[in-house]
Protein backbone atom coordinates (compact mmCIF):
# COMPACT_ATOMS: atom_id res chain seq x y z
CA UNK A 1 0.00 0.00 0.00
CA UNK A 2 1.67 3.42 -1.03
CA UNK A 3 0.60 6.57 0.98
CA UNK A 4 0.26 9.97 -0.52
CA UNK A 5 0.24 12.20 2.03
CA UNK A 6 0.64 12.59 5.86
CA UNK A 7 -0.43 14.80 8.58
CA UNK A 8 0.32 15.93 11.39
CA UNK A 9 -1.31 16.07 14.42
CA UNK A 10 -0.32 18.02 17.71
CA UNK A 11 -1.87 17.09 21.17
CA UNK A 12 -2.42 18.43 24.42
CA UNK A 13 1.09 18.31 25.49
CA UNK A 14 2.26 19.84 22.39
CA UNK A 15 4.00 16.47 20.92
CA UNK A 16 3.43 15.76 17.17
CA UNK A 17 2.40 12.98 15.18
CA UNK A 18 3.51 12.69 11.98
CA UNK A 19 0.53 10.14 10.22
CA UNK A 20 -0.39 8.97 7.14
CA UNK A 21 -3.81 10.61 5.63
CA UNK A 22 -5.65 6.73 5.08
CA UNK A 23 -5.05 6.38 8.59
CA UNK A 24 -5.42 9.69 10.16
CA UNK A 25 -8.80 9.98 8.52
CA UNK A 26 -10.57 6.84 10.23
CA UNK A 27 -11.59 9.38 12.92
CA UNK A 28 -14.58 11.08 11.73
CA UNK A 29 -13.87 14.24 13.13
CA UNK A 30 -10.06 14.33 12.01
CA UNK A 31 -11.65 13.25 8.26
CA UNK A 32 -14.02 16.72 8.44
CA UNK A 33 -11.27 18.63 9.16
CA UNK A 34 -9.62 18.23 6.23
CA UNK A 35 -12.81 17.96 3.92
CA UNK A 36 -13.05 21.90 5.55
CA UNK A 37 -9.44 22.37 4.43
CA UNK A 38 -7.91 22.90 8.38
CA UNK A 39 -4.94 20.60 7.66
CA UNK A 40 -2.58 22.88 5.93
CA UNK A 41 0.04 22.44 8.58
CA UNK A 42 -0.99 20.65 11.70
CA UNK A 43 -4.34 19.36 13.22
CA UNK A 44 -4.48 20.12 16.81
CA UNK A 45 -5.99 18.09 19.44
CA UNK A 46 -6.15 19.87 22.74
CA UNK A 47 -7.85 17.60 24.99
CA UNK A 48 -6.20 14.21 23.93
CA UNK A 49 -2.90 12.99 26.16
CA UNK A 50 0.44 11.68 24.06
CA UNK A 51 -0.47 8.38 25.56
CA UNK A 52 -4.18 7.98 24.40
CA UNK A 53 -3.39 9.48 21.52
CA UNK A 54 -0.77 7.18 20.60
CA UNK A 55 -3.23 4.50 21.98
CA UNK A 56 -5.60 6.03 18.92
CA UNK A 57 -2.96 5.87 16.01
CA UNK A 58 -1.88 2.39 17.03
CA UNK A 59 -5.73 1.49 16.64
CA UNK A 60 -6.57 2.99 13.62
CA UNK A 61 -3.04 2.28 11.75
CA UNK A 62 -4.16 -1.81 12.82
CA UNK A 63 -7.70 -1.06 11.18
CA UNK A 64 -6.56 0.48 8.22
CA UNK A 65 -3.92 -2.09 7.79
CA UNK A 66 -6.09 -5.54 8.18
CA UNK A 67 -7.49 -5.70 4.47
CA UNK A 68 -11.12 -5.46 4.36
CA UNK A 69 -12.17 -8.51 3.27
CA UNK A 70 -14.53 -11.56 4.64
CA UNK A 71 -11.60 -13.84 4.77
CA UNK A 72 -12.10 -15.22 8.85
CA UNK A 73 -8.62 -14.85 9.70
CA UNK A 74 -8.36 -11.48 9.13
CA UNK A 75 -11.33 -10.76 10.99
CA UNK A 76 -10.50 -12.78 13.54
CA UNK A 77 -7.23 -11.09 14.26
CA UNK A 78 -8.80 -7.67 14.32
CA UNK A 79 -11.10 -9.12 16.88
CA UNK A 80 -8.88 -10.02 19.00
CA UNK A 81 -7.07 -7.13 18.60
CA UNK A 82 -9.80 -5.01 19.85
CA UNK A 83 -10.57 -7.42 22.59
CA UNK A 84 -6.54 -6.70 23.63
CA UNK A 85 -6.89 -2.99 23.20
CA UNK A 86 -10.07 -2.32 25.30
CA UNK A 87 -8.29 -4.52 27.98
CA UNK A 88 -6.71 -1.40 29.80
CA UNK A 89 -7.05 0.19 33.00
CA UNK A 90 -10.24 1.94 34.28
CA UNK A 91 -8.34 4.99 33.82
CA UNK A 92 -7.46 4.41 30.27
CA UNK A 93 -10.39 3.26 29.37
CA UNK A 94 -12.44 6.32 30.41
CA UNK A 95 -9.61 8.88 28.79
CA UNK A 96 -10.48 6.54 25.33
CA UNK A 97 -13.55 7.62 25.92
CA UNK A 98 -13.41 10.85 25.74
CA UNK A 99 -10.79 10.89 23.17
CA UNK A 100 -12.98 8.30 20.66
CA UNK A 101 -15.69 10.70 21.61
CA UNK A 102 -14.24 13.70 20.11
CA UNK A 103 -12.52 11.95 17.37
CA UNK A 104 -15.41 10.32 16.78
CA UNK A 105 -14.75 6.73 15.80
CA UNK A 106 -18.05 4.97 16.58
CA UNK A 107 -16.68 0.98 16.28
CA UNK A 108 -14.10 1.14 19.09
CA UNK A 109 -16.68 3.64 21.31
CA UNK A 110 -19.27 0.41 21.06
CA UNK A 111 -16.53 -1.81 22.08
CA UNK A 112 -15.40 -0.03 25.04
CA UNK A 113 -19.38 1.17 26.17
CA UNK A 114 -19.84 -2.71 26.23
CA UNK A 115 -16.72 -2.82 28.96
CA UNK A 116 -17.92 -0.37 31.03
CA UNK A 117 -21.41 -1.87 30.82
CA UNK A 118 -19.95 -5.14 31.69
CA UNK A 119 -18.07 -3.83 34.66
CA UNK A 120 -21.39 -2.11 35.96
CA UNK A 121 -23.18 -5.33 35.38
CA UNK A 122 -21.98 -8.50 36.72
CA UNK A 123 -19.24 -8.76 39.53
CA UNK A 124 -17.89 -11.48 42.02
CA UNK A 125 -17.01 -10.90 45.16
CA UNK A 126 -13.20 -10.79 44.76
CA UNK A 127 -13.60 -8.59 41.59
CA UNK A 128 -15.60 -6.48 44.05
CA UNK A 129 -12.55 -6.36 46.78
CA UNK A 130 -10.05 -5.75 44.36
CA UNK A 131 -11.63 -2.66 42.69
CA UNK A 132 -12.41 -1.48 46.43
CA UNK A 133 -8.44 -1.70 47.06
CA UNK A 134 -7.82 -0.14 43.64
CA UNK A 135 -9.86 2.92 45.04
CA UNK A 136 -9.46 4.05 41.39
CA UNK A 137 -13.40 3.84 40.72
CA UNK A 138 -15.19 3.84 44.03
CA UNK A 139 -19.20 4.03 42.27
CA UNK A 140 -18.33 0.84 40.25
CA UNK A 141 -18.34 -0.61 43.44
CA UNK A 142 -21.26 0.69 44.32
CA UNK A 143 -22.73 -0.45 41.39
CA UNK A 144 -21.58 -3.82 41.56
CA UNK A 145 -22.93 -4.01 44.88
CA UNK A 146 -26.08 -2.79 44.03
CA UNK A 147 -26.53 -4.90 40.96
CA UNK A 148 -25.92 -8.19 42.64
CA UNK A 149 -28.11 -7.03 46.26
CA UNK A 150 -31.36 -6.85 43.64
CA UNK A 151 -30.05 -9.91 41.46
CA UNK A 152 -30.15 -11.70 44.43
CA UNK A 153 -33.80 -10.22 45.33
CA UNK A 154 -35.19 -10.48 41.91
CA UNK A 155 -37.79 -7.74 42.50
CA UNK B 1 -2.03 21.18 34.26
CA UNK B 2 -2.49 17.61 33.13
CA UNK B 3 -1.73 16.37 36.30
CA UNK B 4 -4.02 18.46 38.16
CA UNK B 5 -7.04 18.06 36.60
CA UNK B 6 -6.32 14.17 36.70
CA UNK B 7 -6.11 14.46 40.09
CA UNK B 8 -9.25 16.08 40.75
CA UNK B 9 -11.56 13.67 38.87
CA UNK B 10 -9.39 10.81 39.45
CA UNK B 11 -11.79 9.78 42.45
CA UNK B 12 -15.12 8.93 40.27
CA UNK B 13 -14.52 9.10 36.89
CA UNK B 14 -17.78 7.44 35.47
CA UNK B 15 -20.27 9.90 37.59
CA UNK B 16 -17.77 12.76 35.55
CA UNK B 17 -18.79 11.56 32.20
CA UNK B 18 -21.13 13.67 30.69
CA UNK B 19 -25.08 12.21 30.77
CA UNK B 20 -25.17 11.49 26.79
CA UNK B 21 -22.27 9.30 27.29
CA UNK B 22 -23.58 7.68 30.41
CA UNK B 23 -26.86 7.16 28.47
CA UNK B 24 -24.68 5.37 25.86
CA UNK B 25 -22.90 3.23 28.39
CA UNK B 26 -26.44 2.15 30.18
CA UNK B 27 -27.82 1.46 26.74
CA UNK B 28 -25.41 -1.69 26.79
CA UNK B 29 -27.22 -3.17 30.07
CA UNK B 30 -30.87 -3.28 30.62
CA UNK B 31 -33.23 -0.30 31.61
CA UNK B 32 -33.64 -2.24 35.09
CA UNK B 33 -29.56 -1.77 35.70
CA UNK B 34 -30.13 2.08 34.68
CA UNK B 35 -32.88 2.15 36.80
CA UNK B 36 -30.94 0.64 39.78
CA UNK B 37 -27.95 2.85 39.44
CA UNK B 38 -30.44 6.14 40.48
CA UNK B 39 -29.38 4.92 44.42
CA UNK B 40 -25.78 5.36 44.28
CA UNK B 41 -26.13 9.45 44.55
CA UNK B 42 -27.62 13.08 43.76
CA UNK B 43 -25.82 12.66 40.30
CA UNK B 44 -27.20 9.15 39.45
CA UNK B 45 -30.64 10.01 40.67
CA UNK B 46 -32.13 11.14 37.67
CA UNK B 47 -30.14 10.15 34.92
CA UNK B 48 -31.69 7.36 33.68
CA UNK B 49 -35.26 9.05 33.09
CA UNK B 50 -33.62 10.98 30.48
CA UNK B 51 -32.49 7.62 28.70
CA UNK B 52 -32.73 7.59 25.27
CA UNK B 53 -32.69 3.70 24.84
CA UNK B 54 -35.30 1.43 26.56
CA UNK B 55 -34.69 -2.19 26.97
CA UNK B 56 -37.31 -3.79 28.81
CA UNK B 57 -37.01 -7.80 29.40
CA UNK B 58 -39.30 -9.83 31.05
CA UNK B 59 -36.39 -11.97 32.20
CA UNK B 60 -35.35 -9.86 34.75
CA UNK B 61 -38.80 -10.66 36.51
CA UNK B 62 -40.18 -13.20 38.46
CA UNK B 63 -43.67 -12.81 37.10
CA UNK B 64 -45.63 -10.85 34.03
CA UNK B 65 -47.11 -8.98 36.26
CA UNK B 66 -44.17 -7.61 38.44
CA UNK B 67 -42.75 -7.30 34.45
CA UNK B 68 -46.04 -5.34 33.34
CA UNK B 69 -45.72 -2.83 36.62
CA UNK B 70 -42.03 -1.91 36.27
CA UNK B 71 -42.64 -1.19 32.15
CA UNK B 72 -45.75 0.68 33.65
CA UNK B 73 -43.21 2.58 36.51
CA UNK B 74 -40.58 3.38 33.91
CA UNK B 75 -42.68 4.93 31.31
CA UNK B 76 -44.64 7.03 33.89
CA UNK B 77 -41.49 8.16 35.86
CA UNK B 78 -39.54 8.60 32.74
CA UNK B 79 -38.45 12.57 31.58
CA UNK B 80 -41.56 12.89 28.52
CA UNK B 81 -40.01 15.68 26.79
CA UNK B 82 -36.94 13.41 26.18
CA UNK B 83 -37.01 11.40 22.45
CA UNK B 84 -36.78 7.82 22.52
CA UNK B 85 -33.82 6.15 20.10
CA UNK B 86 -34.71 3.25 20.54
CA UNK B 87 -37.08 0.54 22.25
CA UNK B 88 -36.46 -3.30 22.84
CA UNK B 89 -38.79 -5.18 24.26
CA UNK B 90 -38.52 -8.73 25.15
CA UNK B 91 -41.25 -11.09 27.03
CA UNK B 92 -42.21 -14.86 27.87
CA UNK B 93 -45.50 -15.57 28.11
CA UNK B 94 -48.81 -14.14 27.41
CA UNK B 95 -49.48 -10.40 28.30
CA UNK B 96 -52.27 -8.11 27.15
CA UNK B 97 -52.37 -6.66 24.08
CA UNK B 98 -52.86 -3.56 26.12
CA UNK B 99 -49.70 -3.26 27.72
CA UNK B 100 -47.61 -3.65 24.22
CA UNK B 101 -49.44 -1.20 22.83
CA UNK B 102 -49.03 0.90 25.74
CA UNK B 103 -45.24 0.61 25.04
CA UNK B 104 -45.72 0.96 21.28
CA UNK B 105 -47.91 4.26 21.58
CA UNK B 106 -45.24 5.50 24.29
CA UNK B 107 -42.21 4.91 21.39
CA UNK B 108 -44.05 5.81 18.55
CA UNK B 109 -45.35 9.53 20.36
CA UNK B 110 -41.77 9.47 21.19
CA UNK B 111 -39.96 9.49 17.37
CA UNK B 112 -38.91 5.80 17.92
CA UNK B 113 -36.13 4.98 15.43
CA UNK B 114 -35.69 1.32 16.00
CA UNK B 115 -38.06 -1.13 17.56
CA UNK B 116 -37.44 -4.83 18.62
CA UNK B 117 -40.04 -6.86 19.92
CA UNK B 118 -39.14 -10.20 20.63
CA UNK B 119 -42.10 -12.48 21.94
CA UNK B 120 -41.44 -16.09 23.32
CA UNK B 121 -44.94 -17.57 23.40
CA UNK B 122 -46.58 -20.96 22.06
CA UNK B 123 -49.70 -19.10 20.69
CA UNK B 124 -50.14 -16.79 18.47
CA UNK B 125 -50.24 -12.99 19.40
CA UNK B 126 -51.58 -10.02 17.86
CA UNK B 127 -49.19 -7.22 18.11
CA UNK B 128 -51.49 -3.55 17.13
CA UNK B 129 -50.86 -2.09 13.68
CA UNK B 130 -48.98 0.61 14.28
CA UNK B 131 -45.68 0.15 13.78
CA UNK B 132 -46.35 0.12 10.29
CA UNK B 133 -47.91 2.95 10.54
CA UNK B 134 -44.98 4.66 11.98
CA UNK B 135 -43.36 7.68 10.55
CA UNK B 136 -40.34 7.96 12.45
CA UNK B 137 -38.87 4.62 12.59
CA UNK B 138 -35.66 3.78 10.34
Amino acid sequence: MSYSKTIVLTNYDGETFVVDEVVAVEPQTIEHMIEDGCANTSIPLPNVTSKILSKVIEHCKKHVETPNSNEKAAKADLKSFDFDFVKADQGTLFDLILAMNYLNIKELLDLIYQTVADMIKGKTPEEEEEMRRVNAWVFSCFVGVTCLYFKSKKM
Amino acid sequence: MGDRKRVSVEGDRLSSLSDDLIHKIMSFVSIKCAVETSVLSPRWRYIWTSMPYLSFSSNDFHTLRKFSNFVKHVLSSRNNQIEVFYVDLAFRGKVSQAFVKRILDYAFSHNVQQLNVTCLHDKKIELPLSPFSSRSIS
